[in-house]
């Protein structure tokens, strides 16, 4: 589920975590045991705000956008002040295109109201210890970015580094705006958590962070100068992709103990049942492409597989979260093998796989597609605009064996019935795809063709809670016998 | 491509998506073991 597309009427004009919290309440009543979120990552605090979730500043830390303005503590305070601000970002609903500037100004002058009224809220200075460094480095990163801009090689020298001081002349200089930065992950960590205590939820770890954000700044000693990530041509990229990420140098990665990926799983897993491993291939090789030359051009760069296997199955121990390896694509034999070793989840999509979903196996995740991937009503009605991607039609036809005049909806109901007899241990169902929705979260290899990682349900909330599309899913997983366990 | 390069984690060449072997473009292999630092102390693959 794409959380920013889940809004309610309460909204601030994106998805929030109190969505996510009542969301969660009703999935669970209605049988699901689980919510499958796209990442959480914090975007640089500066405008434009990037809405993709594949290239926030952060794996670390949370994405500001997500908070519940009325549910943090002090709100009460200064509701007066909040009204007008209310009022604006909720009209912001009615257009199905998020204005991640918009919301994102909205709740900085209204969370600012209320960092003004209730500055230190009970268990925030034990938080704030207990997240050390990073959370002072992650908030001094923010405050200066909002002074400065978001593009920290283009800083002063003396503030290029989070070591250096100049760094800490500038933190004590915008301490005020420091101490509001790690006030704010504190409330956002505390509703993704009561959130998370009404259903479990299986959170995202992307591959990469932006190359001007502030995992960029503080990890730049492991970065590979003049890199970036991408991968190499394929049928429907026959240029190759290149995804814009910077990637580490496995040499330093490793004599770093691998801290920065540790760390990334550690926060995804914090209040999480399970993890999510975008483009696990990562984990053994990554395809590199010089700065200068085209993705075609890229070479693959092998990894400390070893070691990133042992930090991940340790995390996962320690979280006790389950992990779900994205090894969709082309994918070594041996990959999988290993990681089916480790007791991590393959991922089985109806899109894909040949067979029928009763021949899947058991320790994996299945779905009808990704976030990346047509919808069922895209396809069906044939409004996906990668016109290649039409012949997936065949498939549904083989799978839900009903004639070409069916209600898109119908046949999403149907392919989820197939998928319910998926011998996977887990079988996601797409909000999309019960509400009929023919736009996907995301085209590949697109900008500004399409609205990628902009486009909010066309219903609310509370709508969703009350149609057919989403209830009849409910049913059919019910009716498989898809509900009666909570783990994988 | 030499020794060094296969030392230093690149990969000679992959399979692409026609079932093809598509061999590492010596230009970029170069730029890769200069980000590397690869003319500092030689090392094992990672």
């Amino acid at each position: 589920m794409q959380l920013y597309a889940l809004r309610s009427r309460d909204s601030w004009g994106v998805g929030d975590f109190g969505d996510l919290r009542r969301f969660g309440r009703w999935a669970r009543r209605q049988g699901a045991s689980l919510v499958l979120l796209n990442p959480l990552g914090a975007q640089t605090p500066t405008l434009p705000y990037e809405p993709s979730p594949y290239y926030s500043s952060s794996r670390r830390f949370l994405n500001a956008a997500h908070i519940r303005v009325e549910e943090v503590p002090g709100a009460e305070r200064c509701a007066s002040d909040l009204e007008t601000l209310r009022n604006a970002a909720q009209a912001l609903n009615a257009n199905r295109l998020i204005d991640y500037n918009h919301v994102h100004e909205l709740k900085s002058r209204a969370l600012k109201l209320i960092y003004r009224a209730a500055p230190k809220p009970r268990g925030l200075a034990a938080w704030i210890k207990g997240e050390g460094d990073a959370l002072r480095d992650f908030a001094t990163f923010n405050a200066l970015a909002e002074t400065m801009g978001p593009a920290w090689r283009d800083w002063p020298t003396g503030l290029r580094k989070p070591d250096g001081d100049e760094v800490d002349r500038s933190r004590a200089q915008l301490q005020e705006r420091v101490a509001f930065n790690q006030w704010l992950q504190f409330h956002l960590d505390r509703q993704l958590e009561r959130a998370a205590a009404e259903i479990d939820l299986i959170t995202d770890v992307p591959l990469g962070f932006a190359s001007d954000g502030f995992d960029a700044w503080r990890w730049q000693d492991l970065l590979a100068p003049g890199m970036r990530v991408g991968a190499p041509p394929d049928e429907f990229f026959p240029d190759g992709q290149d995804w814009g990420v910077p990637p580490f140098d496995p040499w330093k990665l490793r004599a770093a103990g691998c801290e920065p990926f540790v760390e990334a799983i550690r926060s995804a897993a914090r209040h999480a049942k399970g993890v999510r491993l975008d483009h696990v291939m990562s984990l053994f090789r990554l395809f590199w492409i010089p700065t200068g030359m085209t993705a075609s051009q890229g070479v693959y760069v092998r990894y400390a597989e070893n070691e990133l296997l042992a930090h991940l199955a340790e995390e996962s121990r320690r979280a006790k979260a389950f992990v779900i390896g994205e090894d969709l694509g082309l994918v070594e034999p041996s990959v999988r093998r290993r990681l089916r070793k480790r007791g991590a989840l393959s991922y089985r999509l109806l899109w894909f796989e040949g067979s029928s979903p009763g021949r899947w196996p058991r320790e994996s995740v299945g779905a009808v597609g990704t976030h990346d991937l047509p919808t069922v009503a895209g396809i069906w009605n044939l409004t996906e605009p990668d016109h290649r991607l039409h012949r997936l039609r065949r498939r549904l036809t083989d799978v839900t064996r009903l004639p070409d005049a069916t209600a898109a909806i119908n046949v999403a109901i149907a392919a989820n019935r197939a998928l319910a007899r998926a011998r996977s241990r887990i079988v996601l169902a797409q909000l999309e795809d019960a509400l009929g929705v023919e736009e996907r979260p995301n085209v590949p290899g697109t900008t500004t063709e399409f609205p990628n990682w902009r486009l909010a349900l066309p219903l609310a909330r509370e709508e969703i809670e009350r149609s057919r599309g989403a209830s009849r899913i409910g049913a059919v997983m019910k009716r498989a016998r898809r509900n009666l366990s909570t783990t994988a | 491509m030499d020794e060094r390069a296969l030392r230093w984690g690149v990969v000679p060449e992959y399979f692409g998506y026609k079932g093809d072997r598509v061999t590492a473009n010596p230009d970029a292999v170069a730029a890769v073991l200069a980000s590397l630092g690869a003319s500092r102390a030689e090392s094992a693959s990672p």
